[in-house]
């Protein structure tokens, strides 16, 4: 996770917090006024959780998604990221890299369109984190303010814009309806079945709470793990 | 028509002046793609279609990808096709084809490319650096001599992109090697991927005609001796890194139809049926040849594939390699493996090899044998008639597999004269009677039998036979490998004799269609015009879906389907045929039967050019074996079933072993399927009136000027 | 499973487990899909066993019923001839053929391997 950045005077960094709330308790830590932070964005009805010791690689996923979203496949485009090294070895030789739905989403708390964000929770749609292409000015400051490697925010070349998994709720080219409750394409098209949508947020506080195991005893019947 | 699908450019390889131009592709759309493009690319840009070698320097190679390439059509985006005139086969070398798969034709199409032609040659080793519409000669002397693997870690390096899965996003603009001053200003974009790089080994660079290209650790276009081709070029490699994407004119019928592929064709992983008789609707586990090594693993797959056939494992070995290159070693490594996990290991290791040294493992299959009877003969060995000095008594082990291989790819030991062509080594070292007994089991054109005899199944040998290479098309043979597993395991069969051919004919327009005879292999039948009708359905089938849309062909065509209640395949359904894919991404209405036509142009352009090189029908021979000596029953299986109908018209499955083929009968039936195709019966050469028909005028009057044009009359 | 095979001598245990001269090879060939059938051959009664261990992607080719004929003549054991020759005939379809010989070959391999002081 990238370090924050340093605070101005009297205001505290959300790792700070984090990290004196567990060890020393809030109240030794924070000024008063600071003592009850609201969450101020409200949290994702959805997200996406993978499996990377099951993903075949095939690149469909991301295929499907840039085709969802905008009638062209792409690697580029798509909102969901397969990394491959063919000269690793399993497991380490596949990455999946999905849009985390991130409950404090830095994305959106750094996007500096006003009066309304361009990146923004989506109450109509779960409060689905999701950047509006007609307000988005191009600055890339969410792209580079995800924490995550990669990035889970990918950047338009052609319009100059960002852009970021929405669950498919912008999805004109699907057919069917997106979003918490709906059809997620990389879920739908997926042959293994690697991609999980989940309404039960993730522990905030770890990467690894999004990779899950998505096996079972089935896969072990294919003869492969299910460790 | 439409440009959907299309990235719109093809680029031109001008090795000998280190140009790169980009052309159009509109030109060459009605081509479909793949094959058809390559041909038409290699009709317009070779200047001398006479020659038999790919090492000349006239010779042109098209790499081309197809409008479904980068696209989700379930086991066909991620396929790409090669062409060009062939190294090592015999007589003559024809203007042949291979393919691979992996990432490189998705990669290429986002750079914005449909097809690369590879012209002249380098007056050094170059590699091509292909970054969306930039394109760069890179010097690769210092590649030259690397093994494939090493080679693609090496070029990524020098792309600045990192290792590792796990990666920041790469702006190509900040790349190292990035024209600056390039005339666009407009951003490369960016990507989170590795370059797709195509290369070849020391098999290519020594200009062997086993010489292949590899692509990532396990993809590989091993027929016809492209790798050398390269080789002979001084091209080592081409890298691409594409941010664009791929433009589809009906995107919701394409995701409709590939949902409906996985829910209805294939078998549901989590419930399968594991003796499913089915091509798509399979499972995805790896076709490798040994037990895997560990169950820490996963499936792997081309991009775009609905059930992976390879495997990434923790062992360190064997990643990606699947199918014959996992078991071109198979029958010596059990000689002295100890124990099936040894026997995996070596196998396995033995792919790597193959890979590494970038080869045409299938070579090895017979030859190896071959080979070793001449050592046991006490013909080959150390201070023998045929000298060598490789370790034979240690065959089946790893040092004897690299010491092999090696010595083939670097023209050492008997590599030196293998490498010309092993038909011409046997001659060269008096070993004729080796393809009139059987002892070399090469049989048609110099190229190895691929494991599906001649004498037995029919539409493979003569489909080999009527065109450049071992066909290695399987749109029908698991109707062997189902039906014989059945009668081997004593298990009933799921689909009987009858219901199977009805199954096919059915879609079989148009040559076929409601024909059920056509799939009688029984002696009787064996060289009728049933048989040309197969042939040429299967040939003209696969020259446009196959070869050039890159359906592939483990998976296509789909006939038989146990996943569905009626037993229909997905192959011309439409809900999710192989023409319900192309009109999503392109634009167009072809029905299926419109694509079997396409593939037939393809086929006689194809025709055209090995008229030019010299082809006749007087050539056109399978090797003697095939009619001096039976197939024999129990040696390497003890029966081959396959569609037969007896005296009364009843279907059976029946033994095709203990049969050879007539060799005045297999000219006869030439006859019939030069005539059946619009060829002149005397020569074989297209017909101006057929070419004509297909609007192939220009073929009709190129081959006229060169005296070889088919008399009408015949 | 016990067969009704008494112990090989020393002589014959040798030969159990050594390889013949390439002339007296054993056809075996392998169905491997979509490769196909690959030709290949045996030398030797460990090497018969390994190539008879079932898996899941392929079924050995050989001609049961020249088996024991083979191991007779070539081999020199003629118990385990018969004892072949009696399953192969009993075989329910090839498949059961091919598994029970080697399941009996395994024996026999074991019985030989305990004469001359070997680990399986």
């Amino acid at each position: 996770m990238k370090e924050d950045k340093p605070a101005s005077s009297g205001e505290i960094t959300r790792r700070q917090f984090l990290a004196g709330a567990g060890a020393l308790g809030a109240a030794a830590l924070l000024p008063g006024h600071l003592l009850a932070i609201p969450n101020s964005i409200p949290d994702s009805e959805g997200f996406l959780v993978v499996d990377l010791k099951k993903c075949q690689g095939c690149g469909t996923c991301m295929m499907a998604c840039a085709l969802a979203h905008s009638g062209a496949a792409s690697y580029s485009l798509s909102r969901i990221q397969i990394q491959q090294d063919s000269f690793a070895n399993w497991p380490d030789d596949i990455f999946m890299a999905v849009c985390r739905q991130c409950r404090d989403a830095p994305c959106v708390a750094v996007c500096p369109v006003r009066p309304v964000r361009a990146n923004k929770p989506n109450p109509e749609s779960g409060n689905v984190r999701m950047i509006d292409p007609d307000l988005c000015i191009g600055c890339k400051m969410c792209l580079a303010r995800c924490p995550y490697t990669p990035s889970r925010i990918q950047w338009n070349v052609e319009l100059q814009k960002s852009q970021k998994c929405d669950l498919c709720v912008d999805t004109p080219y699907l057919g069917e309806k997106g979003g918490p409750g709906g059809t997620q394409a990389c879920v739908k098209v997926c042959p293994v079945n690697a991609i999980r949508f989940v309404a039960k947020m993730p522990d905030q506080g770890s990467e690894e709470s999004y990779f899950v195991n998505l096996r079972g005893p089935a896969w072990s019947k294919l003869g492969m793990t299910t460790q | 028509m439409t440009s959907s699908g299309y990235a719109g450019k093809i680029l031109r390889l001008d090795l000998t002046n280190r140009k790169a131009i980009a052309i159009d592709t509109e030109p060459y759309r009605r081509w479909g793609g793949g094959h058809g493009m390559g041909s038409a690319l290699f009709w317009d840009f070779c200047k001398d279609k006479t020659i038999t070698d790919g090492r000349h320097p006239a010779n042109v190679c098209c790499v081309a990808t197809s409008p479904l390439c980068g696209t989700i059509v379930p086991s066909a985006g991620g396929r790409c096709e090669v062409v060009g005139v062939g190294v090592g086969q015999y007589p003559v070398s024809w203007f042949t084809r291979t393919n691979f798969g992996g990432r490189f034709s998705t990669m290429l199409k986002y750079a914005g490319w449909d097809a690369i032609v590879i012209e002249g040659k380098a007056d050094s080793p170059v590699w091509i650096d292909i970054r969306n519409g930039q394109v760069q000669f890179r010097d690769a002397r210092d590649l030259w001599g690397k093994d494939t693997w090493a080679t693609q870690l090496e070029i990524r390096k020098r792309t600045g992109v990192k290792g590792g899965a796990k990666t920041r996003w790469q702006d190509l603009d900040a790349l190292p090697g990035t024209d600056q001053d390039r005339e666009s200003e407009a951003e490369l974009g960016r990507t989170t991927q590795k370059p797709a790089t195509l290369c070849i080994g020391p098999a290519g660079e020594n200009q062997t005609g086993h010489g292949a290209l590899i692509h990532d650790a396990g993809n590989g276009a091993g027929q016809g001796g492209l790798g050398a081709v390269w080789g002979s070029k001084n091209l080592k490699a081409i890298s691409v890194l594409g941010t664009g994407g791929v433009k589809v004119h009906d995107p919701k019928t394409l995701l409709q139809a590939r949902v409906v592929t996985k829910e209805k064709y294939v078998t549901n992983w989590q419930a399968p049926d594991f003796q499913a008789w089915t091509r798509i609707g399979g499972l995805p586990k790896p076709i490798v040849q040994a037990a895997p090594p560990t169950d820490e693993r996963r499936p792997q797959s081309c991009q775009g594939c609905i059930n992976g056939c390879r495997s990434r494992y923790n062992v360190g070995y064997g990643n990606e390699s699947a199918c014959q290159e996992t078991f071109w070693y198979g029958p010596y490594v059990r000689k002295i493996a100890k124990n099936a996990a040894e026997d995996t290991e070596i196998n396995l290791k033995g792919a790597d090899i193959v890979q590494k040294y970038g080869i045409n493992s299938f070579v090895l299959q017979p030859g190896l044998h071959w080979l070793e009877h001449l050592y046991e003969e006490g013909v080959l060995g150390p201070g023998r008639q045929i000298p060598s000095d490789l370790p034979w008594e240690s065959m089946g082990t790893l040092d004897f597999a690299e010491k092999i291989v090696h010595a083939l790819s670097t023209r050492t030991d008997i590599g030196a004269d293998l490498a010309e062509g092993w038909v011409q080594a046997a001659l060269k070292w008096g070993r004729e009677e080796d393809l009139h007994t059987g002892a070399l089991q090469f049989s048609y054109w110099g190229v190895p039998e691929h494991g599906y005899d001649p004498r037995a199944e029919l539409e493979w040998g003569y489909g080999s036979l009527m065109g450049d290479r071992d066909t290695n098309t399987h749109c029908f043979n698991y109707i062997f490998t189902n039906v014989s597993a059945a009668f081997a395991f004593g298990k009933p069969l799921r689909i009987g004799a009858e219901e199977m051919v009805n199954l096919h004919v059915k879609k079989m327009a148009p040559y076929a269609k409601d024909r059920p005879e056509v799939l009688d292999y029984s002696d009787a039948n064996m060289y009728s015009e049933a048989i040309a009708q197969i042939v040429r359905w299967q040939q003209h089938y696969c020259r446009f879906y196959k070869n050039s849309a890159l359906f592939c062909d483990l998976k296509w065509p789909d006939f038989v389907n146990t996943n569905v209640p009626n037993l229909e395949g997905a192959t011309a359904s439409t809900d999710a045929g192989e023409q319900v894919f192309w009109n999503a991404v392109t634009g167009d209405n072809i029905s299926f039967e419109d694509g079997i036509e396409i593939g037939r142009r393809i086929w006689n352009l194809d025709n055209a050019i090995w008229t030019l090189q010299g082809r006749h029908r007087d050539m056109v021979h399978f090797a003697p074996y095939l009619y001096k000596t039976v197939y024999k029953k129990g040696e390497v299986f003890p029966f081959f079933m396959w569609t037969c109908r007896d005296e009364k018209g009843q279907w059976h499955y029946r033994d095709l072993m203990g049969r050879s083929l007539d060799k005045a009968k297999v000219d006869e039936w030439k006859t019939i399927f030069y005539r059946l195709e619009g060829w002149d019966t005397k020569t074989g050469w297209p017909k101006r009136s057929t070419l004509e028909k297909m609007e192939m005028g220009f073929v009709a009057d190129a081959l006229e000027r060169a005296g070889r044009l088919g008399e009408e009359a015949s | 499973m016990s067969y009704s095979l008494s112990q090989p001598g020393e002589s014959l245990s040798r030969r159990i487990l050594s390889p013949v001269p390439y002339k007296e090879r054993f056809p075996a060939g392998r169905l491997k899909p979509p490769v196909g059938v690959i030709p290949g051959d045996v030398r030797s009664l460990p090497e018969l066993h390994l190539y008879l261990e079932p898996d899941e992607a392929s079924l050995p080719g050989i001609r049961l019923e020249a088996l024991s004929a083979w191991i007779e003549k070539c081999i020199g054991d003629k118990d385990l001839a018969e004892s072949i020759r009696t399953i192969v005939a009993a075989r329910n379809n090839y498949v059961d053929g091919c598994l029970k010989v080697h399941k009996i070959l395994g024996y026999r391999l074991d019985q030989a391997r305990r004469v001359m002081g070997e680990s399986a």
